[in-house]
């Protein structure tokens, strides 16, 4: 059995304004394998956001336990949460969140940068992140000369660039036209099908069914796990 | 629409008041800078008689001894004085309307009847003329005779302030005053006068001063006195016999001499003059320098002098630096002020306000800090000026005293104050206009 | 965790802010290197040492009303009684006041030909009691004595330096001492040396120091000073009475008298220079505000443009150490073109004051280098704010949808 990459064990999550104490997520438990593929959808408010933030180490828990490809995330400081973010984890956005005023091949160096990676290093993971999302021609546009879908390629290429443990998409189609999400949908299944471990957000019925694994988020508990 | 619009900008201030008073103390106080140098400067290098510039010359001649040119700072190497006997030869000629001769000279001045405490006073040796030249006016009486001028008469004009203080400012025409030991008729007494701090009168004597009076040149013919100016002395082994004659009959340059010519031509005619006057003068030795004279404007005698380049006008030029300082601040603060309005500016957008009423309410805004920075700088600039004057009383740099703020200055200060932010106020104000009516709504 | 190429491009991309700040870098650089320069010199200049302990010195000015000139008879009575009164430690006669900025021109060359190169030295013409009244102590030679002053017409024979003097004529004291000089192409002779003292004058050269002691009395003068030195740490208005009294005694035409004390004329001399000098230091002070507030006012409002982008850096693994070095490196970016361009401005703008004041000293490159690292770390303090808010915000924010 291979090991756990992602493995979240009775994890909760308040969030507190004033006077009113809200529970995001309850005694959340979930273990993500290597090379699987897995889609997360529930309705809006139901929890989805902060497993992500969870699971990505933009948040802390409030309490319970989560191991990172073996590593328990408890109690380290922020330089050692950056890293961990920086090595392991390759994020996916629903906005794309590229830097408007980096060029593309800037964008991707960001995460190699952090990394401290040698010029040498850099230059060969950016150019096969952005051959295998299939827009080695494009480095020095801005963001804003692409159409969305080739923004959200180079989001991935950028996931990719990093080598992460596993990718991290927050809804990657949503603002998409239903052609370019199929795209998407289609280059994240080739990535899985070359090993990549995929955790999924998705509102999208359709999209969520084409995944092995499907989880359902609903008032902060996994309702359903149908392997 | 106007009155809906300046109401938006007075409501945007005072939501954001820390910033608005960083923004207008800035302002204030990079006028206040600019003005108060820019005043000083401006003082230094008054011309009092530009409406006469090529009408008015000072005369110059190279006069000096043969192995080295005139060695003093002026920058055509001429001294702006000319000796005694050149004075009394160039005076002959009547092509200038006026030729007036200026040194300075002072005392003890008292009543004849030594009533009051004896006191020190300035004393301008000069010519009738000068009155012309200078345009003076007069409260009682005129001028002395235009006979003292040949010969010495004891005949005296005060200032309004000396006559303040010898006859309580009644008529003192007619009455005498004891100056150095000799008793003067006063003839006249002059309005209180205005003076430039350029050298432009007092070329090389004290300036702005009040406490002052004027008596006929030729008393240096009459008695022996010993001018407070400068002399400038070639080399001149002659033995002139007494002191008086070596002030009266030698080559030292102690006096100045500004002629006025009744049109502009007449200044070509002049220097022919002055030219065969010093070739005459080589025939019997003098002027071993190649001829040269210059019939300098006022204009160019306070370049000449380097009043156009005193410290204040370094002054001035650092003023104006941190005033374009401000300016470049004053456009940073407003781009972050604008820029939170953003949201609001979007709904203003879509409810039908067009790109123009949105740039005018934001320039409306940044006027109402112009204003209150221009008129905060205003108080600023005459504080400073009065510290200024204050500072530099009685370190014997008497220039300070013409620094007035008057209706110029105040009216230049408040423009330069609200031309400067809405200056800075035109490039945040037409970013924030120019942003799609989406995005702001978006970001809201 | 450089980042530096990306930096670069990024800013490229924020043009009028770049050239705000490059505007505003410039006149900084250009302004403060040359008024903290320049107020260095003027308050150098105007505390620099006078040499003698000036607080028990004061001078009287007399002018007889109806005087016709004056004669050395009536010196050396007044001085006799002056010596009189109690509270009178010395008095001697001197033409001008000491730091007084008055003194008269004396061109001195080492041979009786008019053609010869001659050096400016500044004199005062005095009674013999001078270095007594001053407590300036002769380091070579000897003091004047009552057969130096020159009789009716007779030329000055000889003379007393200072020691800056001496060295400007002979390299050295030793070598200065009774030699024979040319004044007015007329011999005299240096007599003594003195220790350096303020002078009458003062420039930024520093010939203020090369004085000469003139004994003689200016006699077609009718205006003339005495300078004594009060027993009491400084004189008393008492002393003033008692001088006043004493002197009217004997002028009994009338009398113009005036009272200069030392420590009054050293401020009213230097005064002017450190009025220049104080306005220099405001202009400083509100200088640095500005870029403080220039610099912090334009990265706050960066970061808070940029809040989401700095949330994604965040989400793509940069600690908060790396976001604030990202906001402190791209403020010296913006700074540094500014700042080149600002050393010229400063050199020219340095150059023109020199051209204005005459003899003022060039900036040296040292100077200029010390506030160019001074102003890069008020740039650095003041981005510091900014980038530690920047620093806070949270990566969970690249989550978020806008």
């Amino acid at each position: 059995m291979s090991q756990a990459i992602l493995h979240m064990q009775n994890l909760n999550k308040y969030y507190r304004t004033d006077m009113v104490e809200t529970r995001a997520l309850a005694d959340f438990n979930l273990e993500v394998k290597a090379g699987e593929f897995i889609t997360v959808t529930g309705p809006s408010g139901s929890g989805k956001t902060t497993f992500l933030n969870l699971a990505g180490l933009l948040e802390n828990p409030s309490s319970g336990e989560y191991w990172l490809d073996g590593t328990s995330v408890k109690g380290l400081n922020d330089a050692a949460l950056s890293r961990l973010r920086n090595q392991k984890i390759g994020f996916i956005f629903q906005s794309f969140n590229l830097i408007g005023d980096l060029s593309i091949w800037d964008n991707l160096d960001v995460p190699l940068r952090y990394r401290g990676l040698t010029k040498k290093e850099r230059k060969a993971r950016i150019t096969a992140a952005l051959n295998q999302v299939g827009l080695s021609g494009r480095t020095h546009h801005l963001p804003s000369q692409l159409s969305g879908g080739q923004q959200q390629r180079v989001a991935v290429a950028r996931a990719l660039a990093g080598n992460p443990s596993f990718l991290l998409a927050d809804e990657p189609t949503g603002n998409l036209d239903s052609q370019m999400a199929r795209q998407i949908m289609n280059l994240l299944e080739e990535l899985n099908a070359q090993g990549a471990t995929i955790v999924m957000v998705t509102h999208d019925a359709d999209l969520a069914r084409r995944a092995p694994r499907r989880l359902h988020i609903i008032d902060g508990q996994v309702a359903d796990v149908r392997a | 629409m106007w009155i809906y619009q300046c109401q938006l900008a007075w409501r945007s201030i005072t939501k954001t008041p820390a910033l608005c008073a960083l923004i207008i103390a800035t302002l204030a106080f990079g006028v206040a800078a600019a003005m108060v140098t820019y005043t000083s400067h401006h003082a230094m290098q008054h011309n009092p008689f530009s409406s006469k510039n090529d009408r008015v010359a000072l005369v110059q001649t190279d006069a000096w001894h043969a192995r080295e040119a005139f060695p003093g700072y002026q920058l055509n190497q001429m001294s702006n004085l000319i000796s005694y006997r050149d004075y009394k030869a160039l005076s002959t000629s009547s092509i200038a309307r006026y030729n007036v001769p200026i040194a300075h000279w002072g005392g003890t001045l008292n009543l004849p009847d030594m009533r009051l405490p004896s006191s020190m006073v300035f004393a301008q040796l000069t010519s009738r003329d000068y009155f012309g030249l200078f345009e003076t006016a007069f409260t009682f009486g005129g001028p002395w005779a235009k006979t003292a001028d040949q010969q010495f008469q004891p005949q005296m004009v005060l200032t309004h302030e000396i006559n303040q203080r010898l006859f309580n400012g009644e008529n003192s025409v007619g009455r005498q005053v004891l100056l150095e030991g000799i008793v003067f008729d006063v003839t006249g007494v002059l309005k209180p006068w205005h003076r430039s701090a350029a050298k432009i009168e007092n070329i090389d004597g004290p300036l702005g001063i009040t406490q002052q009076v004027f008596v006929p040149l030729q008393l240096v013919e009459h008695r022996t006195i010993h001018p407070w100016n400068r002399r400038d002395c070639p080399d001149d082994i002659t033995d002139y016999g007494s002191p008086e004659n070596t002030l009266t009959k030698g080559t030292c340059q102690w006096l100045s001499l500004w002629v006025e010519f009744n049109k502009a031509e007449d200044k070509a005619a002049y220097g022919d003059f002055v030219a065969s006057f010093i070739s005459e003068q080589k025939t019997i030795g003098r002027y071993p320098r190649p001829l040269r004279y210059a019939l300098s404007s006022p204009e160019e005698v306070i370049h000449i002098n380097r009043q156009d380049r005193s410290e204040f006008y370094l002054f001035s030029l650092v003023g104006q630096g941190l005033l374009i300082m401000c300016l470049i601040n004053a456009i940073t603060l407003l781009l972050a002020k604008f820029i939170r309005h953003a949201p609001q500016v979007g709904i203003r957008r879509a409810l039908g306000a067009s790109r123009w009423n949105i740039f005018n309410q934001h320039l409306l805004e940044s006027a109402f800090l112009g204003l209150a920075g221009g008129l905060l700088g205003l108080a600023l600039t005459q504080g400073g000026l009065l510290l200024l004057k204050n500072s530099l009383k009685g370190y014997g740099n008497s220039a300070h005293a013409t620094f007035v703020l008057d209706s110029h200055v105040m009216t230049l200060t408040l423009l330069v104050g609200l031309c400067a932010t809405l200056l800075a106020g035109i490039y945040p104000a037409w970013q924030i206009c120019r942003t799609p009516i989406a995005q702001q709504l978006k970001n809201s | 965790m450089s980042q530096l190429g990306p930096n670069i491009r990024s800013l490229m991309r924020r043009k009028i802010s770049l050239c705000l700040i490059v505007v505003q870098m410039a006149f900084a650089t250009a302004l403060v290197s040359n008024l903290s320069f320049s107020s260095h010199q003027l308050m150098r200049l105007s505390t620099f040492p006078v040499g003698i302990e000036i607080e028990p010195l004061m001078t009287v000015f007399l002018r007889p009303t109806n005087a016709q000139g004056s004669s050395y008879q009536q010196v050396r009575r007044d001085l006799a009684r002056l010596t009189q009164i109690a509270d009178v430690a010395a008095v001697a006669a001197v033409r001008w006041a000491p730091l007084s900025h008055q003194s008269t021109p004396y061109e001195i060359s080492h041979q009786a030909n008019p053609q010869a190169a001659k050096t400016k030295l500044h004199s005062a013409r005095v009674s013999p009691e001078i270095l007594t009244t001053l407590n300036l102590p002769l380091i070579l030679g000897r003091d004047l004595t009552a057969a130096d002053m020159p009789q009716g017409t007779e030329a000055v024979k000889s003379i007393i330096v200072s020691q800056a003097a001496a060295k400007a004529l002979f390299t050295s004291p030793e070598n200065a001492l009774d030699k024979i000089i040319y004044h007015n192409n007329r011999p005299v002779q240096i007599v003594g040396i003195t220790q350096d003292w303020g002078g009458f004058s003062f420039d930024f050269k520093g010939t203020a120091e090369l004085t000469v002691f003139e004994p003689g009395f200016d006699e077609i003068s009718s205006e003339w000073r005495y300078i004594i030195r009060s027993r009491t740490p400084s004189p008393t208005p008492e002393l003033k009475n008692a001088i006043r009294a004493s002197l009217e005694a004997v002028h009994t035409s009338g009398l113009l008298l005036e009272f200069e004390l030392l420590p009054q004329l050293y401020t009213d001399t230097f005064g002017t220079l450190k009025v220049y000098a104080g306005l220099m230091v405001v202009f400083l002070i509100f200088l640095c505000c500005i870029v403080v507030i220039t610099i912090a006012g334009q990265s706050l409002f960066w970061v808070n443009q940029q809040r989401k982008n700095l949330g994604i850096r965040r989400a793509l693994g940069a600690s908060r150490w790396q976001i604030i070095g990202l906001i402190l490196q791209q403020n010296i970016l913006m700074a540094l073109p500014g700042i080149g361009i600002g050393v010229g401005l400063a050199l020219g703008l340095n150059r023109l004051i020199c051209s204005v004041a005459v003899d003022f000293p060039a900036m040296s490159p040292a100077y200029l280098s010390i506030t160019l690292l001074a102003l890069l770390a008020l740039i650095l303090a003041s981005a510091a704010g900014p980038a530690w808010r920047a620093s806070l915000v949270p990566p969970s924010l690249a989550t978020r949808s806008q």
